[in-house]
C-alpha cells in the first residue's frame, strides 16, 4: 500500500474517533507532531516545578510547606510520565532534557516568569493550574491513546491541585488586608501571561495538531471555558481582573477581553522571557554537575570492592 | 538575625521542663532537615529520585508536626508558632541538619547518617515511660523504615558504583560524620529525662548503638575507613548566639572514635555546647530566615 | 532503554495486577523504590511489582486474539434473550399453564424484616 493511501486510511481512523497506539503504524508527520507536542507538555511540567519550588522554603505554615512540596512533586511526576510517552515515539528522555536545557525545545509561556510573593503561589495553584486543567481535560479526547491514559491520571492529580489552589486563595481572600493584597497584586501581574497561555486565535485549516486530532478544541474554546469558570469566582471574592474591557456578552454568548501583547508571547516562548535564562541555567548546571549520579542509575550495579 | 523589622515578636519558651527540650530537639531536627531535603524537589539529579527524595522531605516535616503537636500540649502554642516563630538561638536541632545540601554524595551521606541515628533514637523512645511520646513513635517509625531502605539502597549503589560515585559518597560521609556525632550531644536536663525513663537510654549509650549499626553498614560496602576520620566536632564557623547575659560558651567538641577490640567506640566526652543548646553554624542563618520569614512577616495570619 | 521497568499495582489485596506505568532504574530494588514514588503517592494501592520492559513480550498482533469464524457463542452478546423471554411468556399464557396464584416477594433482594428469624433455617434463594 502506498504511503499516501496508508496516510489517508490513518486519517480516516482518526476522523472516525479511533485512538492510535504506540505500536500502530503512523505517518511521520503524525509521529513528529505528537512527539513535539507531548515533549513540550513534559518540558512544561518540569519547568513549571521551578517557579513554585522557590516558595517551598518560604511557605508560611508547616502544612503549606508539606502540601506545596507534594504539589511540586506531582508536577515532576507528570513530567516523568509524559517523557515516557514521548520516549515511545522515538526520542530518549536524555535527548529531550538535553534539548530543553540548551533552549532547543519549548515550554509554556507562564513558566518563564518570576514568583515574587506567596500570592504568586496562589495564582499558580488556582488560575494557572485551572487553565492547565481546562486544556488537559480537553486533551482526554485526543487521538493518541498512550497520551490519553497518562492524561487521565494527570487530570485526577490536577483536580487535587485545583482544590489545593482554591484553598490557598480562599485563605488569602478571607485573611488580613495584607494577605488579600498579596493575591490581588499577583493576579494583576499574571493576568496577561495567563490570557496568552491559551495562545493566539487558532487557524483550524493550518493547525497541524487539530488536523491530526492531537488537539480537539480551539484556543478560543479553551479560553472561553477558563473565563467562564474562573472570572465569576474571582468576582465573587472581590478580586479585580486587570482588564477593564473584560465582560461576558449575553447577546453573542462570548467573552470580551483584551488581547495580550502577542509579540511578547512569541518572544517569551522562543526563550526570551524574564526568567528563561536563569531557570535553564539552573537546570543546565544541575545536569552537568550530576552526570555521575545518572551514570550510577543507568548502569547495573557493579562491585568494585 | 532579629525579628525586630517584622511585627511578629519571637516566641519565648520556658525550657525549664526537659521534656520540652527533648521535643524541640526531635522536632527541630526533622523540620530543618526536611527543609534542606525539600530544596532537591524539582532539581534532583534523576527524575524518579526527585519524587523519592521529595517524599522523604515531606515525611520529615510531618514528623516535626507530630513532635510540635506534643510540645503544644506542654506549652499551649500551636505547631506553626513552635516551628516557625522562635528566635534562632531557641532552635535545638543538631548542626548536621542545617548544613548546606552540598552535592548528591553529601546529601545521601547525611540522609543515611541522620536516618540511622533517628532509628536508634526512635527505637529507644518507643519504650518511653511517657506514653504519649512512646505512642507517637509508632507512625513515625513506619515511615522511617522506608527512609532507611532508601538511604541504604543509595549508599550501596554509590559505594559499589563507578569510581566517581564512590569518591563522592566517601567524601560526603567524611564531611558529615563529625556533625552526625552532634545528634548525640547530651540534652540540657538529660539526667532527669533518663531518671524518669522518658528517655530510656542516654545519648551516650545511643551513640554506641548507632556506631555499631553504621560500622556494620560501612564495613559491608568497604568504607569503614570513614570512621577513622571521626575525631572531633570542633568547628570554626559557629555563630555566637548568646541570649545577652553571658559570654557564649565554647563550641561543641565530640568524643573521637577508636577501634577497640571488635568494635568502634566513642572515646572521651562531649564538651562545649552545640545545637542542643541553641548554638548553630553560619549555615543556620540562611535556613532560619527562609524558614520563618513569611510566617513572621504576617502576625496572626491564617494560611 | 535496557534500564526501563514496567510497573504493576494492586488497588486492593484481592485485585489482579494492573499495569500503571514505567520507570528507569538500574536494578529491581531501585525500580521498586521508584515505582512506589512514581505511581503510589496518593494512596493508589496496596502492592507494587516491576518487570524489565525487555522481558515484557508484546504480541502486537491483534490477529492473534481476533475471532476469525463465528465465536458469538462464547460471548454474552451471543445470547440475546429479550425477545425470547417475551415469546415464551406469551406462549405460556396462551397455553394457560402460568402459575399465578402463589405469593411472590415484591423485590427479589429485600426480605421482610419481621420474618427474618423464623425463616433462618431455610433461606429463600435469591434467584
Amino acid at each position: 500500500m502506498s504511503y499516501e493511501r496508508r496516510t489517508a486510511d490513518f486519517r480516516a481512523r482518526i476522523a472516525a474517533g479511533e485512538k492510535i497506539e504506540a505500536t500502530d503504524w503512523m505517518p511521520d508527520e503524525y509521529r513528529q507532531a505528537a512527539l513535539k507536542f507531548i515533549e513540550m507538555h513534559a518540558n512544561s511540567e518540569i519547568m513549571g516545578a521551578l517557579p513554585e519550588r522557590e516558595w517551598i522554603p518560604r511557605a508560611p505554615s508547616l502544612r503549606r510547606k508539606m502540601s506545596l512540596t507534594a504539589k511540586v512533586q506531582d508536577e515532576v511526576g507528570h513530567g516523568h510520565m509524559l517523557y515516557r510517552v514521548a520516549e515511545d515515539l522515538g526520542k530518549s528522555r536524555e535527548a529531550m532534557i538535553d534539548d530543553l536545557i540548551h533552549g532547543r525545545t519549548k515550554f509554556h509561556n507562564v513558566f518563564h516568569y518570576p514568583t515574587r510573593t506567596w500570592g504568586d503561589v496562589a495564582v499558580i495553584g488556582y488560575l494557572i493550574d485551572g487553565a492547565a486543567l481546562v486544556t488537559q481535560r480537553a486533551l482526554l479526547d485526543c487521538s493518541y491513546a498512550p497520551y490519553v491514559r497518562v492524561l487521565r491520571r494527570i487530570c485526577a492529580e490536577e483536580s487535587l491541585h485545583q482544590r489545593h489552589g482554591e484553598d490557598l486563595v480562599l485563605e488569602l481572600c478571607s485573611g488580613t488586608a495584607a494577605q488579600r493584597a498579596l493575591f490581588q497584586e499577583a493576579v494583576e501581574r499574571w493576568w496577561d501571561p495567563l490570557m496568552a497561555f491559551f495562545g493566539p486565535p487558532s487557524q483550524p485549516d493550518k493547525d497541524v495538531l487539530l488536523h491530526w486530532g492531537l488537539k480537539v478544541k480551539t484556543n478560543e474554546q479553551l479560553r472561553f471555558e477558563f473565563l467562564s469558570t474562573y472570572v465569576p469566582k474571582l468576582w465573587d471574592l472581590g478580586i479585580r481582573v486587570p482588564d477593564d474591557d473584560l465582560g461576558y456578552d449575553p447577546e453573542t454568548g462570548e467573552w470580551r477581553w483584551t488581547e495580550p501583547d502577542w509579540d511578547e508571547f512569541w518572544q517569551v516562548v522562543k526563550g526570551h522571557g524574564p526568567m528563561t535564562e536563569t531557570r535553564l541555567a539552573l537546570r543546565r548546571w544541575m545536569q552537568e554537575t550530576n552526570g555521575w549520579v545518572r551514570e550510577v542509575m543507568a548502569e547495573p550495579t557493579r562491585a568494585i570492592a | 538575625m532579629s525579628a525586630a523589622s517584622t511585627g511578629q515578636p519571637d516566641l519565648r519558651l520556658d525550657t525549664a521542663d526537659p521534656r520540652l527540650v527533648l521535643l524541640l530537639a526531635l522536632g527541630d531536627d526533622e523540620l530543618v532537615l526536611g527543609h534542606r531535603h525539600s530544596h532537591w524537589t524539582g532539581v534532583a539529579p534523576h527524575l524518579e529520585e526527585d519524587l523519592a527524595f521529595s517524599s522523604i522531605a515531606q515525611d520529615e516535616i510531618g514528623h516535626a508536626v507530630v513532635w510540635y503537636g506534643l510540645a503544644s500540649e506542654l506549652t499551649g502554642h500551636d505547631p506553626d508558632a513552635l516551628g516557625l516563630g522562635r528566635a534562632p538561638h531557641e532552635y535545638r536541632n543538631a548542626i548536621l541538619v542545617e548544613r548546606e545540601n552540598g552535592d548528591w554524595g553529601y546529601s545521601i551521606a547525611r540522609q543515611y547518617l541522620y536516618d540511622t541515628a533517628d532509628d536508634v533514637r526512635l527505637s529507644a523512645l518507643a519504650d518511653s515511660a511517657w506514653t504519649a511520646l512512646a505512642q507517637a513513635t509508632g507512625a513515625i517509625r513506619r515511615e522511617e523504615r522506608y527512609h532507611l531502605m532508601h538511604a541504604r539502597t543509595w549508599l550501596d549503589r554509590l559505594a559499589h558504583g563507578p569510581v566517581e560515585a564512590r569518591r563522592r559518597v566517601t567524601a560526603g560521609l567524611s564531611a558529615a560524620l563529625r556533625d552526625a556525632l552532634g545528634l548525640f550531644e547530651p540534652l540540657p536536663g538529660e539526667a532527669a529525662l533518663v531518671d524518669e525513663a522518658i528517655l530510656p537510654t542516654s545519648h551516650a549509650d545511643l551513640l554506641q548503638r548507632w556506631l555499631d549499626l553504621v560500622a556494620a553498614d560501612l564495613e559491608r560496602v568497604g568504607l569503614e575507613r570513614v570512621l577513622e576520620e571521626g575525631t572531633s566536632l570542633a568547628d570554626a564557623d559557629f555563630v555566637p548566639t548568646s541570649s545577652g547575659q553571658m559570654e557564649a560558651p565554647a563550641a561543641l567538641s565530640a568524643p573521637h572514635l577508636e577501634r577497640r577490640a571488635d568494635r568502634w567506640e566513642p572515646v572521651g566526652e562531649f564538651s562545649g555546647h552545640g545545637g542542643r543548646w541553641g548554638r548553630h553554624s553560619e549555615a543556620f542563618t540562611a535556613v532560619w530566615e527562609e524558614l520563618t520569614g513569611t510566617y513572621r512577616a504576617h502576625p496572626g495570619a491564617r494560611w | 532503554m535496557s534500564n526501563r521497568w514496567e510497573v504493576f499495582g494492586k488497588r486492593t489485596a484481592d485485585d489482579a495486577w494492573q499495569a500503571v506505568g514505567a520507570v528507569q532504574a538500574p536494578d529491581e530494588e531501585v525500580a521498586l523504590l521508584f515505582a512506589k514514588e512514581s505511581f503510589f503517592r496518593h494512596g493508589e494501592g496496596v502492592d507494587v511489582a516491576v518487570v524489565r520492559t525487555r522481558d515484557f513480550h508484546v504480541s502486537g498482533d491483534p490477529d492473534l486474539l481476533a475471532f476469525h469464524t463465528d465465536k458469538s457463542y462464547k460471548l454474552q452478546s451471543g445470547y440475546p434473550l429479550g425477545d425470547k423471554r417475551r415469546r415464551a411468556a406469551e406462549h405460556a399464557q396462551a397455553l394457560g399453564v402460568v402459575i399465578a396464584d402463589r405469593p411472590r416477594p415484591q423485590d427479589r433482594r429485600t426480605r421482610n424484616p419481621e420474618h427474618r428469624s423464623s425463616t433462618s433455617h431455610r433461606e429463600a434463594s435469591d434467584a
